[in-house]
């Protein structure tokens, strides 16, 4: 069984650094998982004024990792990040949120494969950046 | 204030990251709770990281000359748990080109920095004025 308050506990109480950022855990579905981040005049890189590429990844690392360990469907611990790719194909666009959409594409016995986009909310075709992340089940 | 703290200065997530400049043209990702993602280990959140390797490979590339740098894509391997401590990153040009460039990353702690936590590769598009 899916055990929801602990995915939430997992995605903003016990994360710093999500829950120094503002990270939302949006939505939850089987083998996938949406958060959602608001533009912040803090999180910004120098050169455009967008949410900055560090912080996409940040939030593809977390998505992807959430989205894993709901797949794993381990009841006590969740799964620790090995790798994590991050192509960029557009800057976010000033005084915009995004939103981060990652689902679990194949479960391995060690490991776990999982895809992630980012998105500005109304324009979800429109890809931002995307991830792809390795996650380790742990023992 | 040497080039590198200067950029860090005008790069609002630069600042919120607690970047500074360290030794031999490195950059130091400080020791800070809320870079935390594991709070029962105390370990830094492999975003975090990741977000960090990206960050000193632009501001390497920055401090070399380019006038802008874009990222292009960004592959980051995490080789064991990094705990809460002053993480440095240490930058390898594997091919700098006209337009792109080709960067290893690798994020150490430890007093003689020779604990690698996590090694990030990637390539960045970069103007040169002039």
């Amino acid at each position: 069984m899916l055990d929801l308050a602990r995915v939430l506990a997992v995605a903003t109480v016990t994360n710093a650094a999500h829950h120094d950022m503002g990270t939302e855990l949006l939505s939850l579905e089987r083998h996938g998982v949406t958060l959602g981040l608001a533009w912040r005049g803090d999180l910004v890189d120098a050169e455009g004024g967008g949410l900055a590429r560090g912080i996409l990844a940040v939030l593809l690392d977390h998505a992807c990792s959430l989205a894993a360990f709901l797949s794993v469907n381990d009841e006590t611990r969740g799964g620790a990040t090995m790798g994590l790719r991050v192509d960029h194909f557009a800057p976010a666009e000033p005084g915009e949120g995004v939103h981060v959409h990652a689902v679990c594409v194949h479960r391995a016995p060690h490991v776990a494969f999982a895809t992630g986009t980012v998105f500005h909310p109304d324009r979800p075709a429109d890809v931002l950046a995307m991830g792809t992340c390795t996650v380790a089940k742990l023992p | 204030m040497n080039v590198i703290d200067e950029l860090i200065a005008a790069a609002p997530y630069y600042r919120y990251l607690g970047l500074r400049s360290g030794e031999d043209a490195t950059v130091v990702l400080p020791a800070t709770a809320r870079h935390i993602g594991n709070h029962e280990q105390a370990l830094l959140h492999g975003g975090v990281l990741a977000a960090f390797l990206e960050a000193a490979a632009v501001l390497y590339l920055r401090a070399a000359g380019a006038s802008a740098v874009a990222t292009i894509a960004c592959t980051t391997d995490f080789l064991r748990a990094a705990p809460v401590a002053d993480t440095t990153a240490v930058v390898s040009v594997i091919r700098s080109g006209r337009r792109v460039a080709h960067l290893k990353i690798e994020a150490r702690q430890g007093d003689d920095g020779s604990r690698v936590v996590a090694v990030a590769y990637g390539s960045w598009f970069v103007d040169v004025e002039g």
